[in-house]
């Protein structure tokens, strides 16, 4: 499913991967986000070689308003609630900036805590 | 919830201990397989058809609730949830169990640590395995284990929520297992001079 933007000269589709995408970019510029991912989907991701953006959910629902749920790795030695806060607020502030979207909600999954030495951007 | 829980475990340990005596049963010889064909063969009764296919559907649905029940709630305890303006936080208890495995594994005198992380609604409980060096007083030593893991899951999680930790000593590592130990990878390590030297 696509959102619908109406412009004067026609309609501007933004597909839900392009939302997903600039949800993984925002998140991995938080410090202390080890890396997107980590659930089982997007194990699957990982094992076919996909990016990282599909493992997360983004629902549009009938108001055109967007709901993310990003599963993350956070870094050992951060708080977790810190963390994930700061992912939230840079999530939103990028898509709202580079879409133009409303966002209803972010919930975050911290899937896992690992150590500088197990990250792999 | 938990008495549902445990009638389906019954109901189901019943059924498949019917399965498993009948399958003993027509294999040793006790049921022909006739008979249950003639047995079966009295069902063309209408009410008794209608009355086992009532029965089977019955069995589907009760099945189908109690796999839904056990899901949920696995679902449900498998994580530490909490809110923030912008949405929900949800914390995987492996995630916590992996800061609780790294921050114990620091510690002088822990040779493994295994933790065990459950939430409930009495708050967390954490049941840690341990295996430590003979050098240490446990009493001692588990209670700044407890201490300490507590503080960090509050610092690291932000909750104010009760924390109970359980520590189990599973083994203790002398220094003589550990030198005998040692001592064998060097000798398979020890290179045999002018191995692999040939005319």
């Amino acid at each position: 499913m696509n959102q619908n933007i109406k412009s004067e000269i026609g309609t501007i589709r933004i597909h839900k991967k392009v939302i997903s995408s600039i949800a993984t970019i925002a998140a991995k510029e938080v410090e202390g986000v080890a890396r997107v991912g980590g659930s089982i989907k997007g194990f699957i991701y990982s094992l076919l070689k996909q990016n990282q953006a599909g493992s997360i959910d983004v629902n549009i629902d009938n108001n055109n308003e967007v709901s993310l749920t990003i599963p993350i790795v956070v870094m050992y030695d951060y708080s977790l609630p810190e963390v994930a806060s700061r992912v939230q607020e840079n999530v939103r502030k990028m898509i709202e900036k580079s879409t133009e979207l409303n966002i209803k909600q972010i919930d975050i999954n911290i899937q896992k805590v690992e150590t500088k030495e197990g990250v792999k951007k | 919830m938990r008495v549902l829980t445990k009638l389906g475990i019954y109901f189901y340990t019943i059924i498949i201990v019917i399965i498993g005596v009948a399958m003993i049963s027509l294999a040793v010889g006790v049921i022909n397989a006739y008979e249950i064909a003639a047995f079966i063969h009295t069902f063309n009764i209408t009410n008794i058809r209608l009355i086992m296919a009532f029965g089977g559907a019955l069995l589907i649905l009760v099945s189908l609730l109690f796999s839904q029940v056990i899901f949920t709630k696995i679902k449900r305890e498998k994580t530490i949830a909490f809110q923030t303006p912008n949405g929900e936080v949800l914390v995987s208890l492996s995630a916590v169990e992996d800061l609780i495995r790294r921050t114990t594994i620091e510690v002088e005198g822990i040779k493994d640590a295994r933790p065990d992380v459950i939430a409930g609604k009495k708050g967390i409980e954490v049941n840690l395995r341990l295996t430590l060096n003979d050098e240490i007083n446990i009493p001692e030593f588990t209670a700044r284990i407890q201490d300490m893991i507590k503080s960090r899951i509050q610092e690291m999680l932000g909750i104010d929520e009760a924390i109970i930790i359980k520590i189990f000593v599973a083994k203790i590592v002398t220094k003589e297992i550990k030198a005998r130990k040692k001592k064998e990878i060097e000798q398979e390590e020890t290179p045999i001079p002018f191995q692999g030297y040939k005319r």
